[in-house]
């Protein structure tokens, strides 16, 4: 038996190609995060969106029946019926300060603001606006993990950065300025909406901030509810949410509030989470509850289902075409996701169109992913990876 | 930074920075990520030269910095937003078709990351628990506790099974 030293004796002590450590490259890192660097702030941890979608998405799980996507029932704004394209091209949209990766995360519902994050040569993250294919680096205060979640059609778009080791803040940023969102001593915006209004969480509860410089208000959940979420905001208030990280839920603009039904096939328990919400519709995913004992992936491991509720309605359809993503949904029910065999997709009605990559995705199933879509479904906003592998920010012009 | 504190900035990370590699290759496992885990730590270590320079333990100071951004998780946050392209698990081990130091490599790659800090450094830097416990940030118990399960991990990933539960 080999003594506990001995265990780990075999391992490589040295790296075995020359070093590419850049000690002036460091320097100036660091001077720039200095001059960009703002106040510090103390909080606890939070759960990110884009975590808890990946939670839902990263699931293996056998393909669930085919259900036909259905047309709008009701709408508020103007959807009228839009022919699907018929193909998409890809564009790369420019890398600002050199840096070798980005990605699109969120865009304004008109396809002209998009917003997201920079992976600077130095290490770290820069957030990123980009408006006529122009992109200007955000500075957020913090110097460690940041994104801009979602943009609204005045170009106000809002996000988190982490300020301090682990205390993530909520920041607004309107007419090329910078503020943190009020009321919170730890926290993240996730999504704005035409009027300005702007939900997000605390690490624990679901908030709405009214504006950008309103102090938030506390969505109310029911009884029992632990760590609860609110994720998106339509046009007319309506929010949506989870609970618990596994109720999807929905605030209505009348006060009202309840949670949104889930597929009972079998019998089975069924856990969901919600992401995206336009114009009533609203996209997620939903799981198989596993027994007590389980928990987090493996506790997803039975069916997991792409799903899109109109939350009007309270109707609720499986997203067959898609492999377990709810990627975004458009003022029309259309969706983007990630199709059964791989790659990234636009599901217009029955029609579903796929969106190229820069490069072959190779074995690569998520290569390509949509991230935004535009009310009139002609511009769709995402990350590809391009023959070097790194990821670039993509829009996709649909025809 | 003035010019003399920046001449020792440079003199210090200069001769360190083999010494850095070293470490954050062992926690690492990959050339690429321990570079970068050094840019990152050189970087920050800047920013913080002037109270960091005054530490009386600078090259643990340091050595600590490394560390906590290695097993600090939402760090690589990033890596599931662009979307889980790779899977959380490390490839099953093949010991029969490898030599020794990959399935030692392979094995310890598939502890949790604080429970790899742990073993890295007590069994490599021969550091004492109050000392990693100092690093990590936690208390001693917790690192004797992970030095116990990853022991115990890593001998039945080993292939010592009758082993792992006398531990």
């Amino acid at each position: 038996m080999p003594s506990d030293f001995d265990l780990l004796r075999p391992l490589d002590t040295e790296p075995s190609s020359p070093s590419t450590v850049d000690i002036p490259l460091a320097i100036s890192a660091a001077r720039r995060k200095r001059a960009i660097r703002g106040a510090t702030y103390t909080g606890a941890v939070t759960l990110t969106v884009a975590a808890v979608t990946v939670g839902g998405l990263m699931i293996r799980s056998p393909g669930p029946a085919t259900t036909p996507a259905q047309p709008a029932a009701t709408t508020t704004t103007t959807a009228t019926a839009v022919k699907a394209p018929a193909s998409c091209t890809i564009e790369r949209l420019p890398v600002p300060d050199g840096a070798r990766a980005a990605l699109v995360f969120g865009a304004d519902p008109t396809g002209k603001f998009f917003v997201g994050r920079s992976y600077p040569k130095a290490g770290g993250y820069q957030a990123v606006i980009w408006h006529n294919g122009v992109a200007e680096e955000v500075p957020l205060p913090g110097d460690e993990e940041e994104l801009l979640h979602d943009v609204n059609t005045s170009g106000t778009a809002v996000g988190w950065s982490y300020i301090g080791e682990n205390t993530p803040m909520p920041f607004v940023f309107r007419d090329g300025k910078v503020t943190q969102l009020p009321g919170v001593s730890s926290g993240s915006a996730y999504a704005i909406n035409r009027d300005g209004k702007i939900v997000g969480d605390d690490g624990a509860h679901p908030l709405l901030w009214s504006s950008p410089s309103a102090g938030p208000t506390q969505l109310p959940v029911p009884a029992g509810t632990q760590t609860a979420i609110a994720t998106d905001i339509d046009d007319d208030g309506t929010v949506i949410g989870t609970l618990d990280n596994k109720v999807p839920y929905v605030w209505l603009p009348d006060g009202t509030h309840h949670a949104l039904r889930l597929p009972d096939t079998d019998g089975k328990r069924f856990e969901g989470r919600l992401f995206h919400l336009r114009n009533g519709w609203a996209v997620g995913v939903a799981n198989e509850a596993g027994g007590k004992s389980a928990s987090g992936e493996k506790k997803a491991q039975g069916k997991v289902e792409a799903i899109r509720w109109n939350v009007r309605t309270g109707e609720m359809t499986v997203v067959g075409q898609f492999d377990k993503s709810a990627d975004a949904v458009n003022a029309m029910g259309w969706q983007t996701g990630v199709g059964k065999q791989g790659g990234a997709k636009l599901l217009a009605d029955e029609h579903l169109i796929a969106l190229p990559g820069l490069a072959p995705a190779g074995g690569d199933r998520l290569a390509d992913l949509a991230n935004t879509l535009s009310d009139d479904g002609r511009t769709i906003g995402g990350q590809s990876d391009d023959a070097n592998d790194n990821i670039q920010p993509v829009l996709w012009h649909c025809e | 930074m003035r010019d003399g504190s920046e001449k020792e900035y440079i003199e210090y990370v200069s001769a360190r920075v083999p010494a850095l590699r070293r470490l954050a290759f062992l926690l690492a496992g990959d050339d690429h990520r321990a570079d970068d885990l050094v840019q990152q730590t050189i970087t920050t270590l800047f920013l913080k030269w002037r109270r960091a320079s005054a530490a009386e333990h600078l090259d643990a100071y340091v050595r600590t910095m490394l560390v906590r951004s290695f097993v600090d998780e939402r760090r690589l946050s990033w890596a599931k937003v662009r979307l889980f392209r790779h899977a959380p698990e490390p490839p099953p081990l093949e010991p029969s078709a490898v030599e020794d130091r990959l399935v030692v490599r392979a094995a310890l790659a598939r502890l949790p990351r604080r429970q790899q800090a742990v073993l890295v450094l007590r069994f490599f830097y021969d550091l004492p628990v109050d000392e990693v416990a100092a690093t990590l940030g936690c208390t001693s118990g917790t690192v004797k506790s992970h030095t116990s399960r990853g022991l115990a991990t890593l001998r039945r990933l080993l292939g010592e099974p009758e082993l792992a539960a006398t531990i």
